[in-house]
């Protein structure tokens, strides 16, 4: 048993999000943490991972202490109406109209209000009921939306001052900015745009979101298997014809390679002024739970 | 030049050129991260270099290709990138700006200045703007519509937000037209109306509650500013629907042509899948299918014999590779191996899942595939990118699929 944490996952599509998120789970479930893994982007992604056929509203159990579930806009904002309007009849007219979605829109966060209410209610049940899981860990959109995503009970919280989605949002404020229930997973991979995007967005989450952030995390780092005099050594075998020329262009890859990405995580590490944790490459094309275990143990370090 | 060509294409640039013969405007769709604005610079400039006019719409660019292509401060505004010598035609990009765009829009459509800012100023327009157009993906389409009637280009190639804002591009105009002929507008006039018939005084009493709980959530007059948005924006709707009419017609105009960017990533088959899946259903097909960051290397099988060990032992003058160094190297080639089979798999199930989508809609013209390679260091230099837009040389269409390898499990 554990205090419930949340463990927000995020960074620029394409670095790996959702691998971090299913290695974190792997690692938390493991550990004998009862773990909930939140999809809120790039639906089916998770599953393909989780070796599910889809991921629905509810939790639904995926493996040893692990659950699952999506976290979708509509969804969330549907039963926050619901929860406005008892009436099912008069609920579902509102939210069939035009007009609904328009006012909806002009209501500046409602969609991520809503959502951060409901994921405040898998982490502080009503009434008396205790949480049921240990560890929430959410699989943030993108960059540039998950910063909306997260400081909306800031825009919206200051506003919304009486009512239930306004409590829920005070709740939700307190989550986020608090370092003991709280942490932010920033994904790179070592490529320059990637370390960019992930040392701005450190950056509005602590100064405007101020949520607590983990060490920046290095994704889909290769490994080092050469010391840098074997540079010289392939290229003279390489000269020499004596191996396999595509045995020395691949030990060749993985040498530049690796020095490239040296190269971005100094930079990662410069512009965030912290050492990046680096999560080793998954070369087996089948990316699933039961193959992230290295991942899973290198980040397992950095966990709460 | 390109000492690492993919081994899959066959340096056929004659192939993008015509393919891109008679095009005016094409629009590259494709998950995020998958290089997309990249790959549409690039290709961009390769249509350039071969005598085009071309405007290059990017949207959201990292900071350093908007270096690369030295793009202006100011979004909106056209500016001249510099090609090489050899270039014969030329390459203008465009940075899309949805929030200035919106404004000039209204500005321009409102018949008189008092009225575009009355709309402007309206405390929930910006919001309701977004509910209006779709937003960045309408603007997209605006500024699309305008750089496609410049006589100034003859190819306007465009690089959109990720794939699952994308649809909403497509969308866009039916959702502002299909707002336009209902009747939202008027019921914003009186919200009570939303709930049609039911009149019955507990209805209006709840919708009341509703608008007034979001009330005092935004602290805004939201009902009333919503109302005098409505009236107003009434007296600009017909021109608005004039846009939205043309572009929805340039966006299905037979010199208007789709190329769908992708990565050969794990999950990349099933995104992309799904996204063709429901552009195809809005009568939009992917002419062509451009897979980014292919690994280019050649490796050997991985049940190829260890590597060649010279006789003569340990006091040779050659003494071969030390056996943990030439492990080492056998590992790098399985692992790359293994790379490149996923990537083999990836785009395997893209070939099959487009051609089951042209199956079930009864065939169509073959695709124009490409395969650009993974460079390290990435290209974010104009000389990079117009480097990658050299090795957009194209594979013949239908060209044969790998054969299954012998002895590997699949």
């Amino acid at each position: 048993m554990s205090d419930p944490r949340l463990l927000i996952v995020t960074g620029k599509g394409g670095v790996g999000k959702t691998t971090v998120t299913a290695a974190i789970g792997r690692a938390t479930s493991r550990a004998g943490l009862r773990t909930l893994l939140v999809e809120t982007a790039s639906p089916g992604r998770l599953a393909n991972v989780l070796r599910v056929p889809s991921l629905e509203a509810e939790p639904r159990p995926v493996g040893e202490r692990l659950d699952a579930v999506a976290l979708d806009a509509d969804r969330a904002l549907a039963s926050f109406v619901q929860s406005l309007v008892p009436l099912r009849l008069l609920s579902n007219a509102l939210l069939a109209s035009d007009t609904f979605r328009i006012v909806a829109a002009a209501v500046p966060g409602i969609a991520e209000a809503a959502m951060l209410s409901q994921l405040l209610a898998w982490l502080e049940p009503r009434g008396l009921r205790r949480p049921a899981w240990d560890r929430i860990v959410l699989d943030a959109p993108a960059s540039g939306h998950s910063a909306p995503l997260l400081s909306t009970p800031e825009t919206l919280g200051g506003i919304a001052s009486v009512g239930p989605l306004g409590t829920s949002l005070r709740r939700m404020s307190e989550w986020l900015r608090d370092p003991a229930r709280t942490r932010a997973f920033v994904v790179a991979i070592p490529e320059a745009w990637a370390v960019a995007e992930a040392a701005e967005l450190r950056a509005v989450l602590r100064d405007e979101v101020r949520v607590p952030l983990a060490p920046p995390i290095a994704n889909a780092v290769f490994p080092r298997r050469f010391a840098a005099a074997d540079e010289e050594r392939l290229l003279s075998e390489r000269a020499a014809g004596s191996v396999d020329d595509r045995l020395i262009a691949a030990g060749l890859y993985f040498l530049r390679r690796r020095g490239d990405e040296k190269s971005h995580l100094r930079e990662l590490r410069r512009a965030t002024g912290e050492i990046p944790v680096e999560l080793p490459f998954v070369f087996d094309p089948d990316v699933r739970l039961d193959r992230l275990d290295p991942v899973a143990a290198a980040i397992a370090e950095v966990l709460p | 030049m390109s000492a690492k060509r993919s081994r899959t294409t066959n340096g056929d640039a004659g192939a993008l050129d015509a393919w891109l013969d008679g095009v005016r405007v094409l629009v590259c769709l494709g998950p995020g991260g998958v290089g997309k604005t990249t790959t549409a610079a690039s290709i961009a400039i390769a249509a350039a270099m071969a005598g085009r006019r071309v405007a290059v719409l990017t949207v959201d660019p990292a900071a350093r290709l908007k270096d690369a292509l030295d793009l202006p401060e100011l979004p909106g505004t056209l500016h001249r990138v510099p090609l090489p010598d050899s270039a014969r035609g030329s390459l203008d990009a465009v940075l899309l700006d949805a929030k200035g765009l919106f404004d000039a829009l209204v500005r321009r459509l409102a018949p008189s200045d008092d009225l575009a800012e009355r709309i402007v100023r309206n405390p929930v327009y910006r919001n309701v703007a977004g509910a209006f157009a779709g937003s960045d993906a309408y603007m997209a389409l605006e500024q699309v519509l305008d750089l496609a009637s410049d006589p100034g280009h003859d190819l306007v190639v465009v690089d959109t937000p990720p794939a699952s804002h994308a649809l909403e591009l497509f969308d866009a105009p039916q959702k502002i037209l299909a707002l336009l002929q209902s009747r939202a507008l008027e019921y914003l006039e009186d919200p009570t109306r939303i709930l049609g018939n039911a009149t019955s005084r507990i209805a209006r009493g709840v919708l009341s509650g509703v608008v007034m709980a979001l009330e005092r959530m935004t602290g805004l007059t939201l009902m009333r500013d919503l109302s005098s948005l409505a009236s107003d924006f009434a007296e600009v709707a017909p021109r608005f629907r004039e846009r939205a009419t043309a572009i929805r017609d340039l966006l299905h105009a037979p010199t208007t042509r789709y190329a769908l960017v992708t990565a050969p990533d794990p999950h990349g088959a099933d995104d992309v899948l799904a996204f063709t899946g429901e552009v195809d259903r809005l009568g939009i097909r992917c002419d062509a299918v451009i897979v980014n960051r292919v690994l280019s290397l050649d490796v050997p099988d991985a049940s190829a014999p260890p590597p060649r060990r010279r006789a003569g032992g340990s006091g040779g003058e050659r003494p071969g590779l030390p056996v943990a160094l030439s492990r080492r190297l056998v590992e790098c080639a399985a692992d790359l191996a293994a790379i490149s089979e996923g990537q083999r798999r990836v785009v395997e199930r893209l070939r099959e899942g487009l051609d089951a989508l042209d199956l079930a809609r009864g065939g169509t013209s073959p695709r124009l595939w490409l395969e650009l390679p993974a460079l390290r260091p990435a290209p974010v230099t104009l000389p990079a990118i117009t480097d990658l837009a050299g090795r957009l040389g194209a594979i013949p269409t239908e060209h044969p699929r790998p054969a299954p390898r012998a002895g590997r499990r699949s």
